[in-house]
């Protein structure tokens, strides 16, 4: 198993050996997540605890650095969705454009079309907005930490990495592949 | 489903990694994530050891052999998979050799009797008994697939929530491995993984967590 909500159990030593990753063992124990270089050997013949500092002379650093990292932090806001869609425009206009809602909360329901307010889109996913573009709306409820509770609607253009040259030049060719082996006959 | 209190989503992998690599600003240079979100993460601490960054939607935590990112807003999974995918389309090479999706969920019980009346259920105590005395669930976990054939392994955990008292924790994870064919390498087969699992992950959590509820509806 891969857990992610907690780190019990799991005693990490990556294979660079000079770190060490200590877990926390309990789950109260969760925050004290730590992280640690592990000592050196003190080279024979010193006394690293006891050794005098002249005047004009660094501190030593310590060899066993010892650095508290957070668990896994929860939200600030809790968020309650009431229903979520992913949706794939169909057209742009200056101030609107449509799109083909998928139903994400419910498969069954059928696909639904939707006009969109172009202020709806966030200023930097606006780039993003194309026919054919997939992003994803949701409806629901946010709860502040100040107990506010808010009704939201927000919209979130999916990202996915460009295609290389070399991606494009490969889907053609497999397209092309593809082609003379239906046209064959 | 019933609402839960709280509740998250997360994909954790375990490989070799570059922590170093996973900074707010690249994933903004490469457009995976907004500008102003890339501006405005809150970096913990990035190190050629380890990465630890959140924005608004996610938490970013990688070590050299553990890459973790969590999100505790439920709107944020389909575009969480799809940052993922993206990063590793780009890291092809990546060596990964495992992948974990996870889902879980604090439930608030109605009362302490339906609480307990949970743990006995999955649980029963009578075995229990004449080895200790007030035995209760700590912790469960049933292991399984989710269909017959799937490649994923399941695992749902039980246990008395932390964050809400009486309250019932649900976690669902779903472990992959690489195709056993050897093909692809590296982090290849990492995009069609997420793509063709992660909804199917999702649900199912949704839909094992209601049916735990259900077995002690009233």
């Amino acid at each position: 198993m891969i857990p992610s909500t907690s780190y019990q159990d799991a005693i990490l030593r990556p294979g660079s050996s000079d770190i060490g990753v200590l877990f926390a063992a309990r789950q109260e124990d969760l925050q004290k997540f730590l992280y640690r270089r592990l000592a050196k050997p003190v080279p024979s013949g010193t006394n690293y605890i006891t050794q005098a500092l002249f005047e004009g002379q660094e501190p030593r650093a310590p060899e066993d650095v010892l650095v508290r990292l957070p668990s896994l932090r929860q939200s600030k806001w809790k968020v309650t969705v009431l229903q979520k869609w992913v949706g794939r425009v169909e057209e742009v206009q200056a101030d609107r454009f449509s799109a083909a809602l998928v139903d994400a909360t419910n498969s069954r329901n059928p696909i639904e079309q939707v006009e969109f307010d172009m202020r709806e889109v966030s200023e930097s996913d606006r780039s993003l907005l194309a026919v054919g573009a997939t992003f994803y709306w949701s409806i629901g409820y946010r709860h502040t930490p100040g107990g506010q509770v808010e009704r939201i609607s927000s919209l979130r253009f999916a990202r996915l990495p460009r295609l290389s040259e070399l991606d494009v030049t490969r889907m053609f060719a497999e397209a092309d592949q593809l082609a003379a082996f239906l046209e064959r006959d | 489903m019933r609402t839960p209190d709280s509740e998250g989503a997360s994909i954790v992998m375990i490989g070799s990694f570059n922590p170093s690599i996973f900074q707010p600003l690249w994933l903004g240079t490469q457009q995976l994530i907004r500008p102003e979100e890339a501006r405005n993460a809150t970096i913990t601490t990035i190190q050629a050891e380890i990465t630890d960054f959140s924005t608004e939607w996610f938490q970013l935590q990688v070590l050299q052999t553990r890459f973790t990112i969590v999100s505790a807003d439920p709107r944020q999974y389909g575009p969480l998979r799809d940052l993922v995918i993206g990063m590793f389309a780009i890291l092809p090479h990546t060596p990964i050799t495992a992948i974990g999706l996870n889902r879980h969920f604090h439930f608030r019980m109605s009362s302490i009797d339906v609480w307990h009346k949970i743990g006995h259920l999955l649980a029963p105590k009578e075995p229990w008994h004449a080895i200790m005395k007030g035995p209760g669930l700590r912790s469960m976990t049933m292991l399984g697939r989710r269909e017959e054939g799937n490649k994923g392994i399941l695992e749902v955990k039980v246990e008395p929530s932390v964050k809400t008292q009486p309250g019932l924790f649900v976690e669902v994870n779903e472990e992959f491995k690489p195709p056993s064919d050897g093909q692809p390498e590296g982090a290849q087969w990492v995009p069609a993984c997420l793509a063709a699992q992660w909804d199917a992950t999702i649900t199912s959590a949704e839909t094992a967590a209601e049916h735990l509820l259900d077995l002690v509806k009233e």
